[in-house]
């Protein structure tokens, strides 16, 4: 605060003004003394009305806590901050709060911690904060809808064959260094489009970022390629990384659940990825271990499945009428008159498997939580394929409705082609002679896998991608050489932008896969497609000419 | 099982039996006496809870030192607390039955910190608006520390009124410290 225009008797002013305010009163509150600390957690003695998941001060230490456990004659509390400060005889004061986090809108484009506080250095985030508790009931069954609008990730691979919908919840599951932040940090940036000035892209959609054991480095660089793609301003990231403590690593997703809910219930729809849950799920572990809760599988507290089911279960699509909507349960007291219908919450959360065991505890848990998974897999990703997606894997159990209805047109197929591909593939290893119809369907696949690899950071538009497809599915790439497709399609793409501009606005606006814009899409494609197989002709040609019959046949 | 479990068993038993058999009121006197007794000697105190004495020894003692100065009652259930190897515990089970008796009587304890000796008038009128405030009798036990400068802390179970000008000065440096500037009118306090 320290800059040069101020003056001292500004100073002198205030300290008065300050004074003349201040009044003596006595505090009347209720403590406790800390039994034994360490470990991020604290044994409180006394404190004997102490709530479940209130807020806990040691006003020595200036630390936080949390009460997670009540027992006959101790409390036990999670410590946010500075954990080493406080130890054994320390008093403890109740707040009479529930653990929360303020939310408002200038949070976004910025970097906080799980409990609201700014990590970014850029100054304190300014304006009324509405505080909403963390832990919060779910949206019951009369306040909802179905899932029906999609929520485009702008990545091929995704939008056509595991559709999302807003309000739904799609596991994003993988090994270690399969890319699948990458999917999150890609679906954010799609989701710009639906900021700017069009009508045509559905209402915006809020993100949040949460990293929850991470490098800061990794944030940091999230956050980094947020702000070069331009996303940055619609999401706000927030961090428990791997060196925060413990506490704060388990409630960092309810946090973003948090202010998810704060678009949704002010009518607004909004993503919040939790990247990733596993790490909560073992950082919920050791807090339980060390207050002494039992442990059952590899370890894992019993209610574990409880704390991803209720943290998952506030992912909803809330109903348009505006009557119902407002009776809405547990709505905190803050946003009692905010409230407005038609919101939504996306969850995208990560479970991050090791050498590919899906069948782990944690995994099986979120599997059957969640409304479908997109399964990343390290042989794909290392084959050159990228979003590795395996496709027969994943599943969207929601979003099929949701999806725009060119999509569907165009995307029926796609699945069974892939498929049916992948079983000829392994089938053709054996090499061999292949029957003509088989030869085909090898092509074909080929093709497909090819038109559907994605390079990170450039999201496509719905009815480009819708373009795409169908070329591939009518078989206007079989003659165009596999790695001519990426330059097929940037080509065809680019003619379409430019020459059929308004058939590309059209499939946008009506989401339909008109008569004409099929004429648009045969024409240009077969067009481009001739260019292609002629080229190929020609290099052939010269091959043949320079002699060397074997590289002509490979 | 943990040392709060332990001594609210024994001191559970002993109000019950001496209930049932009529004594409660010389056992009430006993447990104040022993209490007093080991609070004040520091030889006794020494005794209880010393695992150097052998049990028998301990056990012949004790009907030495108190066989005619306390109900038949109350030694019978030192014995058994020797009996049990839990006589080191027996500060705490009579502390345990005192605010059980305390709790079924309508007692409280009051703990109060000042800064200076309050005088008799003052005890006497903190202690007639204790009791109206609470609704219970209160036992004052009054403590003093120089740290608080003025005012008062009390302390009745977990409940904490502070009124101590060293929390009041507290308060307003926080308030200073986090007090801003009108030209940042808006702006959070770092």
């Amino acid at each position: 605060m320290a800059n040069g225009s101020i003056r001292p008797d500004e100073v002198t002013d205030i300290l008065r003004r300050e004074l003349g305010d201040f009044e003596t009163e006595a505090e009347e509150y209720e403590a406790g003394t800390v039994l034994q600390a360490g470990d991020g957690i604290a044994t409180l003695y006394g404190m004997s009305n102490a709530q479940a998941s209130e807020l806990v001060e040691f006003p020595e230490q200036d630390v936080e806590g949390m009460v997670l456990n009540l027992e006959e004659d101790s409390v036990g509390v999670i410590l946010f901050g500075d954990v080493d400060a406080v130890s054994e005889g320390d008093e403890a004061r109740r707040t009479g709060r529930i653990a929360s986090v303020g939310v408002n809108e200038n949070m976004l484009g910025r970097v906080i911690d799980p409990l609201g506080r700014p990590l970014d250095g850029e100054g304190p985030i300014e304006g009324e904060k509405t505080v909403l508790p963390l832990e919060r009931k779910a949206p019951g069954v009369i306040y909802r809808q179905p899932v029906e609008e999609p929520l485009q990730t702008g990545i091929k691979a995704v939008d056509s064959m595991i559709p999302i919908g807003r309000g739904q919840r799609e596991l994003v599951i993988g090994d270690r260094q399969t890319g699948k932040t990458a999917v999150l940090v890609d679906t954010i940036i799609n989701q710009k489009q639906t900021h700017e000035e069009r009508s045509d892209t559905g209402d915006p959609v809020y993100c949040v970022y949460v990293a929850v054991g991470q490098k800061d480095s990794t944030v940091a660089q999230v956050q980094r390629d947020l702000e070069r793609n331009g996303a940055m301003e619609h999401t706000v990231i927030i961090n428990a990384s791997a060196s925060m403590p413990t506490p704060l690593q388990y409630i960092a997703p309810f946090a973003g659940a948090c202010i998810g809910e704060y678009f949704r219930d002010t009518g607004r729809d909004s993503l919040v990825c939790f990247d990733d849950l596993s790490k909560q799920a073992v950082a919920y572990r050791e807090l339980s271990l060390l207050l002494r809760r039992p442990p059952g599988r590899e370890a894992y507290p019993g209610d574990i499945f409880y704390l991803h089911s209720r943290l998952l279960e506030r992912a909803a699509k809330i109903i348009d009428d505006q009557k119902v909507a407002s009776q809405m349960n547990d709505l905190p007291e803050p946003l009692q008159d905010q409230v407005e219908g038609g919101g939504s919450l996306t969850a995208l959360p990560v479970i991050e498997t090791q050498a590919g065991d899906v069948s782990a505890y944690i995994p099986t848990n979120v599997i059957s939580i969640t409304d479908g998974q997109i399964y990343l897999e390290t042989d794909l990703f290392n084959a050159g394929i990228r979003p590795a997606i395996d496709v027969g894997t994943s599943v969207s159990r929601v979003g099929g409705s949701a999806q725009v209805s060119a999509m569907k047109d165009v995307a029926s197929t796609l699945r069974i082609d892939l498929s049916q591909y992948r079983e000829l593939e392994a089938f053709a290893k054996f090499g061999s002679d292949l029957d003509p119809s088989t030869q085909r369907q090898l092509n074909r696949g080929e093709r497909l896998v090819e038109i559907l690899k994605q390079d990170q950071f450039s999201p496509v538009p719905v009815e480009e991608q819708v373009a795409i497809i169908y070329a591939a599915i009518n078989g206007h790439l079989d003659d165009v050489e596999v790695d001519d497709i990426e330059d097929f399609e940037e080509e065809y793409v680019e003619r379409l932008r430019l020459q059929h501009e308004d058939v590309l606005a059209e499939i946008r606006e009506t989401e339909e896969l008109t008569d004409r814009a099929e004429e648009v899409f045969e024409s240009v494609a077969a067009d481009l497609s001739e260019v292609y197989a002629e080229e190929e002709e020609e290099e052939q040609e010269d091959v043949l000419a320079g002699g060397d019959g074997e590289a002509a046949m490979a | 099982m943990s040392q709060r479990t332990v001594t609210r068993r024994y001191a559970t038993a002993l109000y019950q039996e001496a209930d049932a058999s009529g004594v409660l009121e010389a056992v009430d006197d006993d447990v104040l006496l022993l209490r007093n007794s080991i609070e004040s000697n520091r030889e006794l105190s020494r005794f209880f809870t010393s695992p150097v004495i052998p049990q028998e020894k301990k056990d012949t003692i004790l009907q030495k030192l108190l066989g005619d100065r306390i109900d038949g009652l109350t030694l019978r259930f030192l014995r058994l607390l020797v009996e049990k190897d839990r006589e080191t515990l027996t500060k705490e089970v009579l502390d345990e039955y005192q605010s059980l008796r305390d709790e079924q009587r309508g007692i409280v304890d009051a703990n109060v910190t000042v800064a200076r000796p309050l005088t008799d008038d003052d005890q006497e009128a903190l202690l007639q608006a204790l009791e109206q405030k609470t609704g219970k009798d209160v036992r004052l036990h009054v403590e003093e520390d120089s740290d608080l400068i003025g005012g008062l802390v009390i302390r009745i179970g977990d409940r904490v009124f502070d009124g101590s000008v060293r929390s009041q000065l507290s308060a307003l440096h926080d308030r200073l410290r986090n007090a801003t500037l009108p030209v940042e009118a808006d702006a959070e306090a770092a």
